[in-house]
């Protein structure tokens, strides 16, 4: 029999041999899988997205050196009023009950007064850089140097549904891949005991349609986000419910293997076989990892408290927080962290108690900050924290229970980044005189993919994938028309 | 406008960039310039709200307060296009030459030279192509792997051992293809058939049980009746209906019979109109009040058009909703041609919300005659109820009185007046303090027995029984969701860039102009077929894609055929079946697909023959693997066609979520195979698990029915489907991903599901009593994997079980009888394995 027959083959030796093996893994950018970059120079001549290399999680050189490696962000749905908290509109409060001169058309109900709703909160200036911040944050003024605070977002609908779609996807329409997807496609992850894209949510429940930014779309399921409970067991099905008595699941993962390997002798060239050997290999890893990663108990007293576990209202949000810390540190690729469950920055009415409410979020978003900075890891990591749209400088209420809420505005929102070579003590963009629309440097969704993107070492152009027989890349830049910002960065 | 063009930021007009800055820059003035004196670059906004639209133009966004999207529309002769990009709103001659927009013509069946290996026609294309390549088949696959691959593929089940013993007794002593033949013929007649095969027709028009966009996960908001539609394509498939029918009765079933004035609903009438729940299919969320605004009606025939033109016609019409398509020959004019033909029933301007778009299972005219019988019941109740008042409410009152001492004296009358107010009609004040009191103050039903005289529980006594004989009486009906004309129809217009705000151009309703000679716009006149008040533009669609010898139904019978391929083979012979247009992958097998489609069309669009030709041929035969030393040594093969696009071997593929869940059911006996009815509901469990659940199951059901007849949502299926793949619904679904991901493993490792049927499959094998442990094993790996095992996974299996075996017995936390929770084990391990979740 000829030796080199390639059903002699076993499946390390493929492995080796493609440049696959195990070995190199360890070795940054020299595993021989290159991003995502799939044009059409080098996609097979009827485009049949079969003849790509196979889709899995191992780690891929990105384009070009990345300032950035892992990414968490922090979502805030609902729509986080920019006026009470990040965009000082001193005009806006002079202007107080006044019918605004823009006709708005977008209005839900009982805004059609128009007149415009000052902001009771005092604004103070934070840091070195003078940033100008809202009371409501008052833990901002710890990392005001650190993040890079843009008041010239813009989404695309007034909806929640669509709005947070585009947050999560930059696009609008259900159905396509999240931040998350692309990036785990594109490089693949540092540990392979743990999911590359992990999302953490309110364990009381899913923030509205927040389902529908968290996964991989028309791009293959592996890329797709695995969730992580912040009580009980972090995995579903991580452990059986009736456990196994001890060595009994030992003895049955050999035995699988052995029957896969056999099966895989038949395939030598079926990359999912293969694949599957390694997720049980990776499951029985996870099995350990996954606990230990999410296990905060062996966090300092210090560190819980700067999160805020000691608190109630935000224990639940600061532990996500923190446990996001953690997978970055654990070499996870991306986390997507929910403030909480339904659509908790949408205030519609009792703003200004709401607003109380949820701005206490500030601790635990800046112990992240400080946490990450002070273990070095802020420098690779980029935080991105953002609701799906902003509000209103005009009143929404019905006027018997006063003027104390606003309606969604899609035209202007602030959000903010920090780490992963964003700029830091900086305000990039600004509103109008009453924070109603962007002004100068708006910025989109896909215009934020792709700056992440190219901190991340990736040419947002070039990351693209065959869907509907149409090359799309992550930011569909030709619809779009995303662009890196560079006052964001450098 | 007519002869404008769109282009993409980037490009350059005669020397000019459009960049981003400057359509922003030509916006900004905006207020400035009126549209006619934006000199030569004319540029509209898209001032809309639309949900979903495709929205393929430059997206800028820009401190405006209707932004979306912007359209830079140039004169034609400006033309800076990148190559195989064309936005025409012209459709020449050479469109009408594409492969797939041509009508079909005689195919010669070409001539394999190694004639032995050419079962049927479809082997003389696909062989004949290999030997191009100097390659060839590989060999047959053996019997028990083929019969594995038959089951699964027609059923979506698992043979039992039984049968499979009398399939191999067969083997031996008759012809193999002989035997395979009646096989196939016996799988295609089994009802489990149209179970598999009406799934994949279901994924293509995006059915699910919920006609809103399903975004919260906990509040599951069933539609009434849409299942109905589900049986009628098992029921379609089943009886092989003739795909030009089935296309018909799902377009126009309610312009076919005459059901508004029909005295009764035959069970044809309810057929019909249950088929055409195809078009109700698209997101409705306009049962809620704020959500019925024209954005979202539009975006409900938008959708509709999306499906109906990938489903049907292989063709991604949504892109000519804003614009002239970007690769085929569709003008934007063509897209509300077509939108016409749907508009009589959704109207954008007059729509009928939800639920009063639900239509009655009885005729219109018996449900008139129903609600007035039930009105009169309901008055006779009234009648009775007020005399029961009359007896009872002073009695209530005295025990009101009486229990009104509890509450604080300054409160009493407030509260009294509160209880004593009927619900519907208490203010904010009584509500709170009905909220508050009414548990304790408001009189029981037994007080009031209690303080009623002899007589008057009598008169009580009677009045109840005849109130509930009379309630017995009222009639109720089911609901059907079909589409069927609202109105009359009206004018409709182009949507310049794709807004509904901005009508362009009055449009006559129409068809797709590259797949039409003449007729693509409707003629004044109905089809003959039209029954009743119906303005009968979607008979006409129906008739104008399945007329024979037209490009459209010959286009129509691509999609199907070339569908019919995907699911036998895994990959269409064109890879994308949702899109056999210029931007679709072009077929591996021209001719064959033309061969095929043309036999469906001559062979009455059945599609059985279709399934038995395939699976009749060599090609569908052979091994997935090419055994060392064959003919062309795999090398050779994989060299010339790494990724097996010739079908040089069978390919390998994954099974599909609901068949992975049927097939572990199947391998405990569990399975329940009765068919049809209202879905089983999902239970969602704390963490957001979802599963299916055990209480409140339709009547006789258990929790194992088939998968297709588990309750369908657009975002949240089973957990343990998404971890399969199973698609989110968000239009439709051409193609499952089938991807390998670590929660696949975690979920077979661990999921209880999983672990009881295991645990049932050794109960079955305990219950067969074996003679010895090799038997056990023998039966287990038969029910599993339908083959006894190789000598080496025999041993393996051996020593694994003695080791389990000794393992539970000195645990100290195990229960049960080790030997038994061994063999779970090894069922376990073999439920885990690449072969059972694989069609080899």
């Amino acid at each position: 029999m000829n030796p080199f027959s390639p059903c002699m083959l076993t499946r390390r030796e493929i492995l080796s041999r493609t440049g696959m093996g195990f070995g190199l893994l360890s070795l940054p950018f020299l595993d021989g899988s290159n991003a995502r970059a799939a044009h059409s120079s080098d996609q097979q001549s009827d485009g049949s997205q079969h003849d790509r290399e196979p889709f899995d999680l191992r780690r891929k050189s990105p384009h070009f050196p990345p300032r950035a490696t892992s990414f968490i962000q922090l979502v805030q749905t609902g729509g986080p009023s920019q006026m009470d908290l990040f965009d000082s509109k001193p005009e806006l409060n002079r202007r107080d009950g006044q019918v605004f001169e823009i006709d708005i058309h977008d209005f839900q109900m009982q805004s059609q007064a128009n007149k415009l709703l000052g902001t009771p909160f005092r604004f103070q200036r934070h840091g070195e850089c003078g940033m100008e911040l809202s009371e409501l944050i008052p833990h901002y003024s710890e990392i005001a140097d650190d993040i890079c605070l843009v008041r010239s977002m813009v989404s695309v609908h007034n909806n929640h549904t669509e709005a947070i779609v585009n947050l999560g996807t930059g696009k609008m329409f259900i159905g396509h891949p999240s931040l998350g997807a692309w990036f785990s496609y594109a490089l693949g992850t540092e540990n392979q005991d743990l999911p590359a894209y992990v999302v953490l949510r309110d364990p009381i429940g899913y923030a509205t349609s927040g389902m529908l930014m968290v996964r991989s779309g028309w791009l293959p399921s592996v890329y797709s986000s695995t969730e992580f409970h912040s009580s009980g067991m972090p995995v579903h099905n991580l452990q059986p419910s009736v456990p196994l008595p001890d060595g009994m699941q030992r003895q049955r993962l050999a035995l699988l293997e052995r029957l896969n390997e056999a099966h895989l002798q038949k395939y030598p060239r079926e990359s999912d076989l293969d694949a599957r050997i390694r997720n049980y290999e990776l499951a029985a890893r996870m099995q350990l990892s996954a606990t230990n990663v999410v296990d905060i108990s062996s966090e300092s007293q210090a560190t819980q408290r700067l999160y805020g576990l000691d608190q109630p209202h935000t224990a639940s949000y600061g532990t996500r927080c923190l446990m996001a810390r953690r997978l970055v540190e654990a070499g996870v690729r991306f986390v997507q962290v929910f403030v909480g469950r339904g659509q908790p920055w949408d205030h519609h009415n009792k703003l200004n108690s709401g607003l109380k409410t949820m701005s206490a979020g500030d601790a635990p978003s800046a112990a992240l900050i400080q946490d990450l900075r002070n273990r070095g890891l802020l420098d690779s990591t980029i935080v991105f924290w953002a609701g799906e749209f902003g509000r209103m400088p005009v009143a929404q209420g019905d006027g018997g229970n006063g003027r104390d809420g606003r309606d969604h505005n899609k035209n202007a929102g602030s959000c903010w980044i920090a780490g992963g070579g964003f700029r830091s003590g900086h305000v990039y963009g600004s509103t109008d005189d009453v924070g109603y629309a962007a002004d100068e440097n708006p910025v989109t969704v896909p215009d934020l993919f792709a700056t992440f993107a190219h901190q991340m070492g990736l040419d947002h152009t070039r990351v693209s994938h065959l869907h509907l027989g149409r090359e799309e890349n992550m930011t569909d830049s030709d619809v779009t028309g995303a662009y890196v910002h560079d006052g964001l960065i450098g | 406008m007519g002869t404008a063009r769109v282009v993409h930021t980037g490009t350059r007009v005669d020397g000019t960039l459009v960049s981003r800055s400057f359509v922003a820059a030509v916006l900004r003035r905006d207020h400035v310039f009126d549209r006619e004196t934006r000199g030569k670059f004319l540029v509209c906004r898209a001032k809309t709200m639309n949900k979903r639209i495709w929205r393929s133009v430059a997206a800028v966004s820009i401190s405006a307060s209707f932004f979306a999207g912007i359209i830079v529309r140039l004169p034609a002769e400006t033309s800076d296009i990148a190559p195989g990009i064309r936005y025409s709103d012209e459709v020449t001659a050479a469109d009408r030459q594409f492969w797939s927009f041509q009508r079909l013509s005689t195919i010669q069946v070409p001539q394999a030279a190694n004639v032995d290996r050419v079962r049927t026609p479809v082997d003389n294309f696909v062989l004949r192509r290999l030997e191009n390549e100097g390659l060839s088949f590989s060999p047959d696959a053996d019997p028990s792997t083929l019969l594995r691959r038959v089951y699964l593929d027609l059923t979506g089940l698992l043979p039992s051992p039984t049968e499979v013993d009398a399939l191999l007794v067969q083997l031996d002593t008759d012809d193999t293809d002989a035997v395979f033949d009646q096989l196939i013929d016996r799988l295609l007649s089994s009802p489990q058939f149209g179970e598999r095969w009406g799934r994949h027709w279901l994924d293509v028009a995006g059915f699910v049980d919920i006609l809103g966009s399903d975004e919260n996960a906990t509040a599951i908001r069933i539609s009434p009746g849409k299942w109905k539609y589900r049986d009628y394509v098992i029921r379609a498939f089943n009886e092989d209906k003739p795909y030009d029918r089935f296309l018909t009765e799902q377009l126009a079933g309610d312009e076919l019979v005459d059901w508004r004035t029909t005295e009764a609903f035959t069970p044809e009438i309810k057929e019909l109109l249950v088929a055409t729940g195809f078009l109700r299919l698209a997101i409705d969320d306009t049962n809620q009040a704020v959500l019925d605004i024209p954005s979202n009606r539009h975006a409900t025939i938008y959708d509709t058009l999306q499906m109906l033109g990938t489903s049907l016609l292989g063709i991604t019409l949504q892109c000519a909703q804003c614009h002239s398509h970007k690769f085929d020959p569709i003008p934007h004019r063509d897209y509300y041609q077509l939108m016409s033909l749907l508009t009589p029933a959704y109207n954008p301007d007059r729509w009928v919300p939800l639920p009063e778009r639900d239509l009655a299972d009885i005729s219109p005219q018996r449900k008139a005659r129903w609600q007035e019988e039930n009105a009169e019941l309901d008055r006779r109740v009234s009648a009775l109820e007020q005399k029961k008042t009359a007896i009872v409410r002073p009695l209530e009152q005295r025990i009101l009185d009486r229990k009104l001492v509890q509450v604080p004296e300054e409160m009493r009358e407030d509260v009294k007046q509160a209880l004593l107010t009927p619900a519907g009609q208490r203010n904010e004040t009584q509500r709170k303090l009905a909220r508050i009191f009414e548990a304790n103050v408001q009189p029981t039903q037994e007080e009031v027995q209690e303080e009623l005289t002899a007589e008057d529980r009598v008169t009580v006594s009677d009045l109840n029984d005849q109130m509930t004989q009379l309630q017995g009486q009222r009639r109720t009906w089911g609901v059907i969701q079909a589409m069927y004309d609202t109105g009359p129809p009206q004018k409709r217009h182009i949507y310049e860039g794709g807004s509904y705000e901005e009508k362009g151009e009055e449009v006559s309703p129409g068809f797709l102009t590259v797949l039409s000679q003449s007729d693509q716009v409707l003629s004044g006149e109905k089809s003959s077929r039209v029954q009743g008040e119906t303005s009968g533009r979607r008979l006409s669609l129906a008739e104008w894609v399945t007329r024979p010898d037209s490009a459209a139904a010959a286009l129509a019978a691509r999609v199907m055929v070339n569908r019919i391929w995907q699911h036998l083979f895994g990959r269409g012979i064109v890879d994308t079946p949702g899109n056999l247009g210029m931007g679709g992958t072009p077929p591996t097998h021209p001719e064959l697909i033309d061969w095929l489609a043309q036999e469906f069309v001559r062979g009455d669009w059945r599609i059985k023959p279709i399934i038995r030709v395939l699976m009749s041929s060599t090609v569908y035969r052979q091994a997935s693997f090419r055994p060392p030393h064959f003919e062309v040594p795999e090398v050779v093969a994989y060299k010339t066609d790494p990724t097996n696009k010739l079908l040089w071997r069978m390919r390998l593929r994954r099974l599909e979520s609901e068949i992975i869940r049927d097939t572990i059911l199947c391998a405990s006996d569990k399975l329940d195979l009765s068919m049809g009815g209202p879905p089983l509901p999902q239970k969602v469990l704390p963490g957001e698990e979802f599963v299916v659940a055990t209480e409140d199951l339709p009547a006789n059901s258990s929790p194992f029915r088939r998968s297709v007849y588990l309750l369908c949502r657009r975002n949240y299926s089973l957990t343990f489907f998404s971890v399969f793949d199973h698609p989110m619904m968000a239009t439709n679904c051409h193609q499952r991903n089938h991807s390998a991901g670590v929660l696949q493993s975690l979920t077979m490792l661990n999921d209880d599901f999983v672990m009881e049927q295991a645990d049932a499959v050794a109960r079955r094998v305990f219950a067969a009593d074996p003679r010895d442990i090799g038997e056990a094993i023998d039966l287990t790996y038969r029910l599993i994997l339908v083959r006894s095992p190789t000598q080496q996974e025999f041993e393996w299996s051996k020593e694994f079980l003695h080791e389990h075996m000794e393992g539970y017995r000195t645990s100290e936390v195990a229960v049960g009888d080790p030997d038994r929770n061994a063999l779970s084990g090894l069922c376990h391990v073999l439920l885990n394995s690449s072969q059972f979740l694989y069609i080899e």
